[in-house]
């Protein structure tokens, strides 16, 4: 199915949580994820299923140094 | 219930070579307990306005803390604190290693030098057998050579040694204080003030840790770090790529510093230059401080150019000598970090400097006679490491860029003033503030100029309320979550105060930031108290500990306003309300009026003066710093 990350198109299975994208596209798993402008929590990430068309935001923590 | 530590102060003349011990009862001690809390407070006992920060009228100040050297990670800090000579302001500057845990288990709590030695000198401290040495022969040496013949003359390899090289006695502005050949006291240029001095070292004999106060509990926090590592990503990440494993990702936002800030897209050399291609090419090994199990100082090599004595470089130096430079080849970058560890240099206001310099020569405000022939333009590895030993030699461009860049900029003249990345004359660490503004307002607001590491970052704002990092930021009273780092409202400005007081606690009580700090870190808020109260039985609050730092932030902007600063130096550069053109945040630049309006908003939260910035009394004495209007 078809969902937008950050603005751009991104094909995904079926059946797929926010942990399974963060790890296809090489995201900490500590990034921030909304999804259709909601957030999700940190507890909710490894079983929210993603759907057709949802619009998806992810903010990598970038701090310290 | 056990009475709060007493402080042993080393009183040291350098004039009259004369040695002395003061206590500061642990009453006292408890509202300024250690780093640059203590310092800026015998500062201010003691030393008037308006000195020259190169003259004898300085006073150098090395503490540790009530806590340092007991055996937990993050705790083996040492701050040094005199007025810069960069910024004119209160000069404030840490750094790690082990030299802070064995001159605490010498028995001091903190060191102050006053006046001028005759001839070049440095300080061996033994206990209390504390001696003024002759380092002529030290004068002029690079650091890994003066350790070298420092431990030859001592007969002993059990010493740690702060010292600094040939830049801080030629009063570079920004030269730094040196522990370990690697570890750096590095910004405000206390390392010219040592120079102005003539003390070349101090010199410390290695002694057993600090014990407990209750050992049990104080050991079940200690072992807790393997748990902690295992369960924290964030931190793990930091100990395996370094502080540098974050610069590829700056970039893919476009908000990574590069040709001295004109762009935040570097894609030419953002992935050469990154901490995971360091840590696949030059690195060596992962180095540590006293007690510490996180691991993140990097110890590169690349055989018959960098030596690994001298470490590797940090996520700030990969910036600065790379992006800012437009250099993209991190074998120069490592020489450049390795000259500045030789020479004792601040790598962050060295390569932002030359960055400057670059964009000057592109411009055509300068050219190759003014730079002795060096062609100047971004991307030119070749002038970096040549640039870097010119200006901690004073040789003929690098005199004028040992000034840093807005004294530079000063005298260039032209245009040259808007091209100085600066604020309060310190130039800006590569944290950009169009990305992470209430980082931008502290850096505007800071008594010693921008900093990156006093307050946390706007991006910990945008997690879940259930993670990790906001649970522990709501310890703190920051309740408000964001979902992007770019808005600036009041409750964001209260997140910058807040976790500036918290920062400020982490730089009095001498604690590593990547251990102790408020949100991502190993250990969160609550954790501090337990390790006050297990550490040295201190049965404190998170509300005092606040209170601790608040008061060192007061007692900085009281320094600065009696040197006259105000609100008017609290500005940042223009080039940060100018959008992007080009990568992924084209477009995007800093509000002006969003800023002003959130700056004084700040000074309402804290309760400092609206027209000229500064604390007024009733905020003085609420934080039982009454005494100090009789000190203007």
């Amino acid at each position: 199915m078809e969902i937008k990350v950050n603005s751009k198109s991104q094909s995904i299975p079926d059946d797929y949580t926010v942990s399974m994208l963060l790890y296809h596209m090489n995201y900490p798993k500590s990034s921030a994820v909304f999804i259709n402008g909601r957030q999700i929590l940190f507890r909710e990430y490894d079983n929210y299923k993603l759907n057709e068309k949802d619009t998806v935001k992810i903010i990598r923590m970038l701090g310290g140094g | 219930m056990n009475l709060f530590p007493n402080a042993r102060i080393l009183e040291i003349d350098l004039s009259n070579r004369k040695i002395a011990t003061r206590i500061i009862p642990g009453e006292t001690y408890r509202l300024y307990p250690g780093g640059s809390a203590l310092g800026v407070y015998l500062m201010l006992q003691d030393m008037k306005p308006g000195i020259d920060p190169l003259s004898p009228e300085n006073m150098l100040v090395f503490s540790v803390s009530a806590l340092t050297g007991l055996p937990i990670s993050g705790i083996s800090r040492l701050t040094v604190t005199a007025k810069s000579p960069l910024t004119g302001t209160i000069g404030d500057s840490q750094s790690g290693g082990f030299f802070p845990s064995h001159f605490k288990a010498n028995g001091w709590d903190s060191v102050v030098f006053r006046g001028k030695a005759e001839r070049p000198v440095y300080l061996y401290i033994d206990g209390d057998k504390v001696e003024i040495r002759d380092a002529q022969n030290l004068w002029g040496k690079v650091t890994g050579e003066a350790e070298s013949i420092i431990r030859e003359e001592l007969g002993d390899k059990n010493i740690e040694i702060a010292q600094i090289g040939p830049a801080g006695e030629n009063l570079v502005k920004f030269a730094c204080i040196i522990n370990m050949c690697n570890r750096a006291n590095g910004r405000n240029g206390m390392g010219a003030v040592m120079g102005s001095k003539n003390l070349k070292a101090v010199v410390v004999k290695k002694a057993k840790a600090v014990k407990a106060y209750e050992q049990d509990k104080f050991h079940e926090l200690a072992v807790s770090v393997k748990q902690r590592l295992e369960e924290n990503s964030t931190v793990a990440g930091l100990g395996q790529y370094g502080t540098d494993g974050d610069l590829e990702g700056f970039h893919n936002e476009g908000f990574l510093p590069t040709k001295n800030w004109t762009t935040g897209y570097f894609p030419e050399g953002a992935d050469k230059t990154t901490g995971t291609t360091m840590y696949e090419t030059i690195l060596k090994e992962r180095d540590t401080c006293f007690a510490c199990a996180v691991r993140c100082k990097r110890v590169v090599e690349v055989t018959g150019v960098v030596d690994p004595l001298y470490g590797g470089p940090e996520y700030e130096t990969c910036a600065t000598f790379g992006s800012y430079c437009g250099v993209t080849e991190l074998e120069t970058i490592a020489l450049a970090n390795q000259l500045c560890n030789m020479y004792g240099l601040d790598t962050i206001s060295c390569g932002a400097t030359i960055a400057f310099a670059m964009e000057c020569y592109e411009k055509g405000l300068i050219n190759d006679s003014d730079t002795f022939g060096l062609k100047l333009g971004f991307g030119n590895s070749n002038a970096v490491p040549i640039l870097v030993e010119k200006i901690a030699k004073r040789e003929d461009f690098g005199d004028l860029l040992a000034e840093g860049s807005f004294r530079a900029a000063q005298k260039i003249g032209k245009e040259a003033e808007c091209l100085s990345i600066s604020v309060k004359g310190q130039e800006l660490p590569a944290h950009m503030p169009q990305y992470k503004p209430s980082v931008g307002l502290v850096y505007a607001v800071n008594p010693f100029g921008a900093d990156h590491q006093s307050s946390e970052h706007d991006v910990f704002l945008v997690l879940p309320p259930d993670s990790r990092e906001r649970q522990r930021l709501a310890q703190i009273g920051i309740w408000k979550g964001y979902d992007n780092p770019f808005e600036l409202d009041d409750e964001k400005v209260r997140f910058a105060l807040e976790s500036q007081k918290y920062f400020s606690i982490l730089d009095t009580l001498c604690l590593c930031q990547f251990v102790w700090g408020p949100s991502w870190e190993l250990y969160g808020p609550d954790d501090l108290v337990d390790l006050c109260r297990y550490g040295i039985g201190w049965d404190t609050s998170l509300h005092e500990l606040m209170l601790v730092g608040e008061r060192r932030i007061n007692m900085m902007r009281f320094f600065n306003a009696r040197e006259g600063f105000d609100k008017r130096d609290d500005k940042l550069p223009d080039r940060l309300f100018e959008p992007f053109v080009e990568g992924p945040s084209k477009g995007v630049c800093l509000d002006k009026d969003m800023f002003e309006s959130a700056k004084e908003a700040y000074y309402e939260l804290a309760g400092w003066d609206k027209d000229s910035g500064n604390p007024r009394s009733s905020s003085l004495r609420r934080l039982s710093l009454g005494w100090l209007p009789d000190k203007n």
